[in-house]
């Protein structure tokens, strides 16, 4: 395998770095909300999540289109990335949602648009993985892979614009919240340090890890190759 | 009148529980990408051993 790059040893530290900062913002610096309490602190990583989890999609999308185009297997790596990244912070995202819920809705569950798209683009993008195992072919899966991320990542703008298109209890942080939405509160000038702060960070988290899941994609790759010429 | 305001409620150990499960999700998958990486090393020394 080739040696790791010092830009990619650069992005560990920062992201270590990067995380302890933010959850010093998050845990000490903001304040605590007036009504929720304590919990309305993990709403700043709660966010961060959904949205490296959408990165993670939109890698895939944009690796499918150049797969498509060009042919090339290492974009079907890049893909393959971008969707287990995704499935790992959306998956954080869903269930911090749920224990924010539980005191605030009073139920760790409802079948509020929000939560149902959210966990429609978890679901389809397990079918993704589960799908892709069952195809021999490198190339067919390859091609499998590249269009199903396209036409998979419908579901995630969904997601994202179902809280301002539909009735729901879910609240809008930013920008103007449903009447019937339970547990939206306005950001002080720190809140908003603790919440960019924390989206900067998982940003650069979410792209030290794809890189990671790439180069562990080319060395499966490279032993699999290997392997075959052993035969 | 002091005594009529009601504080945040007390949702500590929900706060908790969140970030245990932020915190534990992304080092149980740093902790898989490591794991895989270390047993595919050890099939590429493999098999460069059988190749010998």
């Amino acid at each position: 395998m080739e040696e790791k790059p010092k830009l990619l040893s650069f992005f560990d530290i920062a992201s270590i770095l990067l995380l302890i900062a933010a959850s010093y913002l998050t845990l000490v610096f903001a304040p605590q909300e007036a009504v929720m309490g304590q919990v309305q602190r993990v709403f700043y990583f709660h966010v961060s999540a959904g949205w490296v989890g959408m990165i993670g999609f939109f890698v895939a999308v944009v690796s499918g289109i150049f797969y498509l185009a060009k042919g090339e297997h290492k974009w079907d790596v890049a893909g393959l990335a971008g969707i287990e990244l995704g499935l790992v912070f959306f998956f954080i995202n869903i269930v911090t949602g749920s224990i924010w819920a539980r005191p605030i809705w009073n139920t760790w569950w409802t079948w509020d648009p929000r939560l149902v798209t959210a966990t429609i683009v978890e679901l389809v993008y397990i079918a993704y993985l589960m799908l892709r195992q069952g195809i021999e072919d490198p190339d067919r899966r390859a091609r499998f892979g590249a269009i199903y991320a396209i036409v998979g990542f419908v579901s995630v703008p969904m997601t994202f614009l179902s809280i301002r298109i539909w009735r729901t209890i879910h609240p809008v942080v930013i920008g103007s919240s449903d009447p019937g939405a339970e547990g939206a509160f306005e950001m002080t000038a720190d809140m908003k340090t603790a919440f960019f702060f924390s989206l900067f960070t998982f940003t650069v988290i979410g792209i030290t890890l794809v890189w990671h899941r790439i180069r562990l994609g080319n060395l499966a790759d490279k032993v699999e190759a290997l392997k075959l010429k052993l035969m | 009148m002091l005594f009529l305001y009601e504080g945040p409620v007390d949702t500590g150990s929900y706060m908790i529980l969140g970030f245990g499960v932020i915190y534990g999700f992304m080092a149980i998958y740093v902790w898989s990408l490591n794991a895989r990486n270390k047993k595919l090393k050890e099939d590429l020394k493999m098999i460069k051993d059988l190749d010998k």
